[in-house]
């Protein structure tokens, strides 16, 4: 008996790791020709240089990597990206993620009208970000001069509007940002936990901080990790208002490094600084990235339910 | 549910709550108005958009509409020179591209979730799954040249059928939520099926994802809705193949013609939302508050 269950077992076995391959398999060859064989690419490319005339790649060492530092501490331009990066960053961390967390607690909450809410804040998610940007461009651009005829150029080809303004687009349009996976999180909150808080009294704003963030520390968690990275990807659409010809005052890392590799300006010569920069801004993200995630899962609020 | 619904409605009705709904009242008036703006505008004629951009239209153009199919357009390469795809086939590489890629790439992601979730007694679940959380945390910066030249070497680049091979896979935070949803399926339905005869792909199928339907039609939708309105990758690796996304971030630029009319611009704005926009009120209730994620705890 105890031989034939064993038998049974290796069967089973076999029949679980066969339905388990079958399904893996094809994704994992996928993944692993797009993901290592991308990555393994973007290595290789930053230690080469272009021919336009043999139009062929050659391996040149660290050169990239030394220019792409000079440009960093010399270059203006990059400069400019680097402090508006970290402004993006800041503005996303220390606004956007508490309004975001807000204004979905507002909806699981079911304020008055919270319905119609639901409906209107989930719209910047459903249209698409090109017809928002276009929509805001020729009301800005059209609408503007006609309230306020004393400004006469344009606020988004102005060199020192023009960043003030896509900050301000992207708050208007990330107020409710993420606010699917947020509601998400609070709607599995416990009732029975909101009960016991209800009668210790908390208000509807203590029962957010004491409560709700808490249970839903792990979604909150991913955001902030994840988020890391934006420093030095955020294009802020930049490229979807302006194409190729952003404003110099208004660049991001992402923006300049996008426009570098792909568009009008872009050239194949290009990739191998593009991919060094790249390479150099991994090497700081990553260890900066799994730091915050153990920070957080060591000193955030732990909450089993 | 019910007690549910009284404890958030007490302290939802608080001074704090009613100065959230004049807040939230307020920020929704100016996505309803910039919407209604465009809506207007695009029956406007040229004219009357420059000298009026508030004013109700002087006369209802909406011929407009009929104008942005003929004119807005997006050329290609055909190898032997260029022609214009307009609008209309937009829609249709649109519609295509959009459902087959959303299809391929939430099923694949589902069962391979369904796996990491069912499965975890064997090590290659485990790895898997670990190997999610690590790509998802361990952000890679600057791989788009990189992938461009993969691209171009594997045969994916500018191709349908390969792009949708490329879709398959096993990543994202996607698959951390079919892992969560997964994992509150309780593995005795598994078990009843299996004795009756059931196999492991009938227990998937007509079983565990049919437990998790409101999840998986909620990821469709924002997969679904997600490609509608990306241009950037269709204009990275399928230009030839242009989408209406990419057509209305095209037609921005163009500075001549009636495609360069605002309100010309502004009806195909219009066409482009319509169809993500029904979907959208059709499908809302499934969208929100049916999406949560787990941690990242590997």
């Amino acid at each position: 008996m105890k031989e034939e269950k064993r038998i049974t077992n290796k069967g089973q076995i076999i029949k679980d790791k066969l339905f388990i391959y079958s399904i893996i398999a094809l994704p994992v060859i996928v993944w692993a020709t797009l993901y290592i064989g991308g990555n393994i690419t973007m290595v290789l490319t930053a230690f080469q240089e272009y021919d336009p005339i043999t139009k062929t790649y050659s391996f040149v060492g660290f050169i990239n990597f030394k220019e792409f530092f000079i440009d960093l501490f010399n270059e203006p331009l990059l400069e400019k990206s680097a402090i508006n990066s970290f402004i993006v960053y800041g503005v996303e961390l220390f606004l956007m993620m508490p309004i975001n967390i807000l204004v979905s607690y507002c909806i699981y909450k079911r304020i008055y009208g919270a319905g119609f809410f639901k409906v209107v804040l989930f719209l910047p998610s459903i249209i698409s970000g090109i017809i928002w940007v276009l929509l805001f461009k020729y009301l800005l651009e059209n609408g503007v001069p006609a309230l306020f005829p004393e400004i006469k150029t344009s606020l988004l080809t102005n060199d020192d509007t023009a960043f003030p303004i896509m900050l301000g687009y992207k708050l208007w349009l990330g107020f409710a940002g993420s606010m699917i996976l947020y509601t998400g999180a609070m709607s599995k909150v416990p009732v029975s936990l909101v009960e016991y808080g209800k009668i210790d009294g908390l208000n509807f704003m203590q029962e957010l901080w004491h409560l709700t963030i808490p249970c839903i520390f792990p979604t909150i968690t991913i955001f902030l990790v994840t988020g890391v990275a934006g420093i030095f990807s955020d294009q802020m659409a930049l490229y979807s208002f302006y194409g190729q010809g952003a404003p110099t005052n208004a660049y991001t890392f992402g923006y300049y490094f996008f426009r570098a590799v792909f568009g009008n300006a872009a050239k194949p010569a290009e990739f191998p600084y593009a991919s060094a920069a790249g390479l150099s801004f991994t090497l700081v993200v990553a260890p900066l990235t799994l730091l915050v995630k153990y920070l957080l899962e060591k000193y955030g609020p732990s909450v089993e339910f | 549910m019910e007690k549910k619904s009284v404890i958030q409605k007490n302290d939802s009705h608080s001074v704090v709550g009613i100065i959230a709904t004049i807040i939230l009242g307020l920020y929704s008036l100016t996505m309803l108005f910039t919407v209604a703006w465009a809506l207007i505008s695009s029956v406007k004629g040229p004219f009357d958009f420059f000298d009026h951009p508030f004013g109700w239209p002087e006369e209802f153009r909406w011929k407009n509409y009929i104008t942005a199919f003929e004119v807005i357009g997006y050329p290609i390469s055909t190898g032997q020179g260029y022609r214009t795809v307009y609008l209309f086939e937009m829609f249709g590489w649109s519609f295509l591209y959009c459902i087959a890629t959303t299809i391929i790439t939430q099923l694949s992601r589902c069962c391979c979730a369904y796996v990491c979730a069912k499965f975890r007694r064997y090590r290659v679940a485990r790895l898997m799954y670990n190997v999610i959380i690590i790509v998802m945390i361990l952000p890679i910066l600057g791989n788009l040249a990189g992938n461009i030249r993969l691209a171009k070497t594997v045969g994916y680049y500018d191709n349908f059928l390969m792009h949708l091979v490329t879709c398959f896979g096993f990543t994202g935070g996607n698959v951390l939520i079919y892992y969560a949803s997964f994992k509150n399926v309780s593995w005795e339905y598994a078990e009843a099926a299996f004795m009756d005869g059931a196999t492991h792909y009938d227990v998937l199928i007509r079983i565990m994802i049919p437990m998790i339907k409101t999840s998986l039609l909620a990821l469709m939708l924002l997969e679904f809705k997600a490609h509608w309105n990306d241009y950037s990758y269709i204009m990275i690796y399928q230009p030839s193949l242009p989408n209406l996304a990419l057509g209305i971030y095209k037609m921005q630029f163009d500075n001549s013609g009636l495609a360069s009319e605002i309100p010309i611009q502004l009806a195909g704005c219009t066409l482009a939302i319509m169809p993500i926009l029904i979907m959208y009120l059709v499908f809302q209730d499934k969208l929100i508050g049916n999406v949560a994620i787990g941690g990242l705890k590997g």
